[in-house]
């Protein structure tokens, strides 16, 4: 058998069984991509963007995380504050009691400081209150990278997808009687 | 709309500013004696006088004297002088001059202590001997004052000898 007629069978048989359907093309439907957006705004409450991209166990671990950190943030601003308030009583006590002598206080925590001691322990709960910012900083980073992996994650698997293919079948013939076959398929 | 919004945060924002503004402590918590250790200070040491003899001084110091039936050094808190310690300060140049009164209990002219019970009962007046060094010579200042654990006294008047 002459090829070029097996190779215009071939098109014309086998083309349609390639296709598989008769349609010109096949739309595979797909979910709608999230919002990156949207996620990492509503990270913002406790494990909102994780339940976004329903991931639930990370949603519990951030939000225990972020609670207990805003908390400590809460607690050593506080300790912060008070722990001023009583550098600053005790360096006006001294100085209106005994200028000349560095006087020893009780402190509410325990045992006796003086304003020096004081003051550093003062210096401390600003250093706890600065370490309680960085923590929740850290936790809110990292919170917002994972909510930002999953959503990446996500939507890479609800790309749209379409299936399809156009065949046009051509059969010409030029003055000498030979037979040429062309065809398309589209994606 | 936007007008209410703008009030609620205006509010907002002053109940935050009173909330940074609010002391947990008055600023007069500490005025109170109670909460300094020792609480009341105690009075010094009296009548301090230096003798010296082959470089070895000998202060000598009266803590039982009496003022009108009462103690001159004592510690107000107790009544008595039992608890006290007594300081001693020594320095080779006049404290009269020194531009800060803190220096008088100043670490660096401190010299040691002894104890009220470190004496006899009824011992008046107290001495101290001192050491110094043979190479030494010149003027030689010393003051003490009383420290009853938690508050020290005013220091006492400062006497002076001569190292030949």
């Amino acid at each position: 058998m002459n090829y070029r007629i097996a190779m215009v069978l071939f098109f014309i048989f086998y083309t349609p069984a390639l296709c598989g359907q008769n349609k010109p093309f096949t739309f595979v439907p797909a979910e709608q991509p999230l919002s990156l957006y949207k996620a990492l705004a509503y990270d913002i409450v406790p494990g909102g963007g994780h339940i976004y991209t329903g991931h639930y166990e990370y949603a519990a671990v951030f939000a225990t995380l972020k609670i207990s950190g805003v908390y400590a943030m809460y607690y050593y601003y506080n300790y912060w504050h008070y722990r001023g308030s009583l550098y600053r009583s005790a360096k006006k006590a001294n100085a209106a009691i005994d200028p000349e002598h560095d006087l020893q206080f009780k402190d509410p925590e325990g045992g006796y400081k003086t304003v020096e001691e004081f003051r550093q322990a003062y210096d401390r709960a600003a250093h706890y209150f600065t370490l309680s910012v960085a923590a929740n900083v850290a936790i809110y980073v990292t919170s917002w990278l994972m909510t930002l992996y999953h959503v990446q994650q996500i939507n890479e698997e609800r790309q749209p997808a379409y299936i399809g293919c156009a065949t046009h079948i051509m059969l010409d013939a030029d003055e000498y009687g030979t037979v040429y076959a062309g065809y398309t398929v589209k994606w | 709309m936007n007008v209410k919004n703008d009030i609620v945060i205006f509010f907002l924002a002053i109940v935050c500013c009173i909330g940074c503004l609010h002391e947990p402590v008055d600023s007069d918590y500490y005025d109170d004696l109670s909460l300094v250790k020792g609480g009341e200070k105690p009075t010094p040491p009296v009548d301090l006088s230096l003798t010296v003899a082959d470089h070895e001084v000998t202060l000598q110091f009266y803590t039982d004297r009496l003022d009108s039936g009462n103690p001159v050094t004592y510690d107000p808190d107790t009544g008595t002088n039992e608890n006290l310690y007594y300081l001693v300060y020594i320095a080779s140049n006049d404290p009269a001059m020194f531009g800060d009164p803190e220096l008088y209990y100043d670490i660096r002219y401190y010299l040691g202590y002894v104890a009220e019970i470190d004496f006899a009962a009824g011992v008046d007046p107290k001495e101290v001997s001192i050491a110094i060094a043979s190479s030494y010579h010149g003027p030689l200042f010393v003051w003490m004052a009383s420290h009853d654990g938690g508050r020290e006294s005013d220091h006492s008047e400062v006497v002076f000898v001569g190292i030949p």
